[in-house]
């Protein structure tokens, strides 16, 4: 974007304190290409493909679907680990989705990442302490050597650990505790808003709850917004306000939380939910049951229409023409599905 | 009716530097013919040895079965050699892993990996087992079995994949199949989909088939009976109906507390969010096992007999006289109302 588009596009933010984050039409096109000295995109792997979505202040927005959706890469491209190939993504009043490095790394003290897997995402040469100090030193944020040692402490004491830890290396520690330093590095810079990105999916059962207790309590602690990307359907439903469905790179529902669990509408959703079998034997074998055939095509030739059109089982013929777009179905409760009982009708 | 399977004391060992890991520690359980067994627990704690040590595949060094008797179909396969486990392997009873990414051989197309075992086992021709391994592709439910079959694994998707190791399971009409974490590599609808063709080709050929998982709503959907394992022991089993509403060792509440279920309320009556109990601590090390109960330093029910003695599966009261329940817990009869009366108030 030129500098002469820039108050354009800034004058169409609108004047809402409660968004914190205003995702608008982001799309991340990763090229596949081919020869060796002269390398020419011979094709795009669409892993987002126009997706729209606001997070508001404090609250957690869960964003779940199958591998290869695209909800990490949103994740990434809203931290600007990506350079989208196009949308906007608004950040608390600024537009960061071409903003430039030096900006950008500014902008991280707000907003802060969870990765994955506690078992690689942190440097295995580097001490615990190193790990959660290096950004106090990074942003300047210590001004000597005992304040960064005494905020290296308190932010291990935060996450439950204990600050004698600090000179210990990740091997040392489990996974459980590996994630809790992921989750003090991301504290460290004190952001306002943490994408964590599958937190919990590497870890065991038992330790899964502490970690997701953890979170809520920081949350209610630092008055943190939480993007929360996860595949597991439960773990999200007990964390988020606000859930948004991915599937083949686009959000296909998004609606508040006990709105998509109870009365979910687009076909996805349904099928998503009835896959996950709930702990007791009664119960389940009482719940509706829709088996989707065949699988999640590829990102890189997606199906015409409705991405989801050839899994669907109210797919019509018009669904393998039109491009679904996603529309309030019910107050607050957007899917994108040509038909849905109400879609646009609001 | 005889069991098809009996694991008597089994113990398997690994001699590492760092000491023993008595990664099963004298387990027993045994399978119907024809029924669903779960073997749940969390990682490390020896769902999967106990199963590779049915099979004999514990790699030796540094693993070793000290112990134990394994009656598979009336004969102790811990005896036998290695020539005629090799017959039994594959034939009586097989196995899919939990990898369908790297359990397939890469250089191969699928008719040689699907027809080797069928003219091994079933002394078929080369023809004969291709038109088996056609029939058993299209069983599984891969299109056009015909043509895939001359395709290497790379050209199948992560479900499809899991479709032909269950296809190269049943290829020898085998009478067990061990299932280790078959869906956890996979997405969730995916997962549905792999789940639902083993439970329902298992039941069409009378096929037992022991799932090993660490997901309790895979368990709860697809096992009749349920083996709950900690720290290299079966602490708690009985049909999962039992388990689920009646659980009586303090591991096995905590797990169902722990995780975070579809059918949950999510507030409580004052309108509080509800919290998840988690089980504090981590699961003890297999190298230096404390006296007494293992899970002993995470129990909120911990008395002091805890300490001293290991408490055996014993039988606990159970809602359906007909199936056992037992657990291996001293205080199992006060948990039932406790953990009960716990649940009540939160969930």
């Amino acid at each position: 974007m030129t500098t002469a588009e820039m108050p354009q596009t800034a004058a169409t933010q609108p004047a809402q304190d409660n968004v914190l984050l205003d995702v608008r039409g982001l799309k991340m096109h990763f090229p596949v290409t081919s020869g060796i000295l002269f390398q020419r995109a011979v094709a795009h792997i669409k892993a987002i493909d126009g997706v729209d979505f606001t997070v508001l202040r404090g609250e957690t927005l869960g964003l779940v679907g199958e591998s290869g959706c695209g909800k990490t890469t949103t994740g990434r491209c809203i931290l600007r680990l990506y350079k989208p190939t196009d949308g906007q993504i608004w950040f608390d009043g600024t537009e960061i989705a071409n903003a430039r490095t030096n900006q950008m790394r500014a902008m991280r003290r707000q907003m802060q990442i969870i990765f994955q897997d506690p078992y690689s995402s942190l440097n295995p040469r580097m001490t615990a302490g190193n790990i959660i100090g290096e950004p106090l030193a990074v942003h300047g944020l210590v001004n000597n050597k005992r304040e960064y040692r005494e905020r290296v402490a308190e932010l291990l004491n935060n996450v439950g650990l204990n600050p004698y830890m600090a000179d210990r290396f990740p091997h040392e520690f489990s996974g459980g505790q590996r994630q809790r330093i992921g989750v003090a590095r991301a504290l460290s810079v004190d952001p306002s808003f943490i994408v964590c990105d599958e937190p919990v999916s590497a870890l065991d059962v038992s330790i899964q709850a502490q970690i997701i207790n953890l979170l809520e309590d920081l949350q209610e602690r630092y008055d943190l917004t939480y993007l929360f990307i996860a595949h597991d359907l439960s773990v999200v439903r007990h964390i988020s306000d606000r859930v948004a469905v991915m599937y083949l790179g686009k959000i296909v529902e998004i609606a508040d939380r006990n709105a998509i669990y109870e009365n979910p509408q687009h076909p996805y959703t349904r099928a998503l939910l009835s896959a996950v079998p709930i702990p007791d034997p009664v119960l389940d074998a009482q719940r509706e049951r829709i088996i989707l055939s065949g699988e999640v095509p590829s990102p890189l030739n997606p199906p015409s229409g409705c991405v989801f059109h050839p899994r669907c089982p109210l797919a019509t013929d018009d669904c393998m023409r039109v491009i679904p777009e996603a529309r309030q179905v019910l107050p607050d409760h957007i899917a994108a599905c040509i038909n849905v009982p109400g879609y646009g009708a609001y | 009716m005889d069991p098809l399977l009996e694991v008597k004391n089994l113990q398997t060992y690994f001699f590492t530097y760092e000491g023993v890991v008595k990664a099963v520690d004298d387990i027993t359980y045994e399978v119907m013919p024809g029924e669903t067994l779960g073997l749940v627990g969390e990682s490390g704690c020896g769902k999967s040895v106990s199963a590779l040590s049915l099979m004999r595949l514990i790699p030796d060094p540094p693993g070793k079965t000290i112990g134990g008797e394994v009656l598979f179909d009336g004969e102790d396969i811990l005896q036998v050699d290695m020539d005629d486990m090799r017959r039994i392997r594959g034939a009586k009873m097989a196995m899919v892993f939990q990898e369908p990414m790297t359990s397939l051989n890469p250089v191969l197309t699928l008719d040689r990996q699907l027809t080797e075992t069928i003219q091994l086992h079933m002394g078929k021709s080369r023809d004969e087992a291709r038109q088996d391994a056609v029939n058993l592709l299209a069983q599984v439910g891969i299109p056009d079995p015909e043509r895939r079959i001359r395709q290497y694994p790379h050209q199948f998707s992560g479900g499809m994949r899991q479709r032909v190791m269950i296809a190269m399971a049943l290829s020898c009409n085998p009478k067990l199949i061990i299932a280790d974490e078959p869906t956890t590599a996979l997405d969730v609808t995916i997962q549905a989909q792999i789940l639902e063709l083993m439970k329902s080709l298992t039941d069409t050929l009378g096929v037992a088939l022991i799932i090993i998982t660490h997901n309790l709503g895979v368990v709860a959907r697809y096992a009749d009976r349920v083996n709950v394992m900690y720290a290299g022991k079966i602490i708690e089993r009985g049909s999962a109906l039992e388990i689920y509403t009646n659980p009586r060792h303090p591991y096995t509440v905590g797990l169902l507390d722990s995780v975070p279920r579809l059918d949950q309320r999510l507030t409580d009556d004052e309108g509080n969010a509800a919290k998840l109990v988690p089980i504090e601590g981590q699961p003890p090390d297999l190298v230096n096992l404390p006296v007494g109960c293992s899970f002993r330093a995470r129990c909120r029910w911990a008395v002091d007999k805890c300490a001293t003695e290991t408490p055996p599966l014993m039988p606990v009261e159970s809602n359906n006289s007909e199936e056992p329940h037992v657990s291996a817990c001293w205080r199992s009869e006060v948990l039932g109302v406790e953990a009960l009366s716990y649940a009540m108030g939160t969930a």
